[in-house]
């Protein structure tokens, strides 16, 4: 089995955005208020990430409507979702490991 | 208004342009050196420059950033200047560590296959005279210009290669 690797904070969160279709614009406000305005997506970063997620098949244009008016939206695919998952099943195993420093505290 | 410099740094030539901006100069187009300028606002925009991974991607690119509010002033090349309307937030293109890298380290891989083709360039200048025997002034002078624009092409690959390295630091921090 291929080890993966942590999914970056933008990896993650352009992923969960993508949970239900939507374009590039809505990606980036999505991210800042469920962060807060912690993470504020550049364009540029958000353009090479969904490019790349594209070509790994983990999301894919949801709507190729030929009408120019039309925002480009995307949607996370079947893989998408286990990358996901695989990285939510990581974080869990750290949150219950930070545990043991709590336990120390206490 | 037209102004003309050169910039081998991206990042002077971003301060630079919004230094422009907020005296009320709004970039319209850059050719070889040469901006030209619209009277604007003072503050008006504020400006990015991106480096494309090829020409052939700029439709899918500029489609991408207008659709954020970001216009595509000019195309040089795989340089694209952009600009949106200041809302005082900042304007960054790259918002993390990695794409940051990669995004320079495209820059550093142009600065380096024009760095070899510099060398390329003086070795022909040199062998070719020592060859036929006719090494004359003109020989001198062009090899001059060669190795000016070589050192001034290895400067700005240092300085990129620098940066690259500061983030990685950070990355591994």
């Amino acid at each position: 089995m291929i080890k993966e690797i942590a999914l970056t904070e933008t990896t993650f969160y352009i992923l969960l955005a993508l949970r239900h279709p939507n374009h590039g614009y809505g990606i980036i406000q999505e991210v800042e208020k469920l962060t807060s305005n912690r993470v504020v997506l550049g364009a540029g970063t958000l353009y090479g990430a969904l490019n790349s997620l594209m070509k790994k098949n983990w999301i894919e244009l949801y709507s190729e409507e030929i009408s120019s008016r039309k925002k480009k939206q995307y949607i996370i695919t079947d893989l998408g979702r286990q990358a996901f998952e695989r990285e939510v099943i990581r974080l869990k195993e750290l949150i219950n490991c930070s545990k043991l420093m709590e336990d120390l505290n206490d | 208004m037209i102004k003309l410099k050169f910039f081998l740094d991206k990042d002077e030539e971003v301060k630079w342009l919004n230094d422009q901006s907020r005296k009320g100069l709004a970039l319209k187009k850059y050719i070889l050196g040469f901006y030209i300028f619209d009277k604007c606002e003072e503050d008006e925009y504020v400006y990015e420059i991106d480096f494309l991974n090829s020409v052939s991607e700029y439709a899918s690119f500029k489609e991408f950033m207008n659709e954020n509010n970001i216009h595509v002033v000019s195309r040089w090349y795989r340089w694209v200047y952009l600009r949106k309307v200041n809302d005082y937030k900042g304007f960054e293109l790259y918002s993390d560590l990695d794409s940051k890298i990669e995004h320079y380290q495209k820059i550093k891989t142009m600065f380096k296959i024009a760095f070899i083709i510099e060398l390329a360039c003086l070795f022909i200048e040199i062998i070719v005279p020592l060859i036929t025997s006719q090494m004359r002034l003109i020989n001198f002078i062009f090899i001059s210009i060669i190795v000016f624009f070589s050192i001034v092409i290895f400067g700005a690959y240092s300085k990129i290669d620098e940066k690259i390295n500061n983030y990685i630091i950070q990355k591994e921090a």
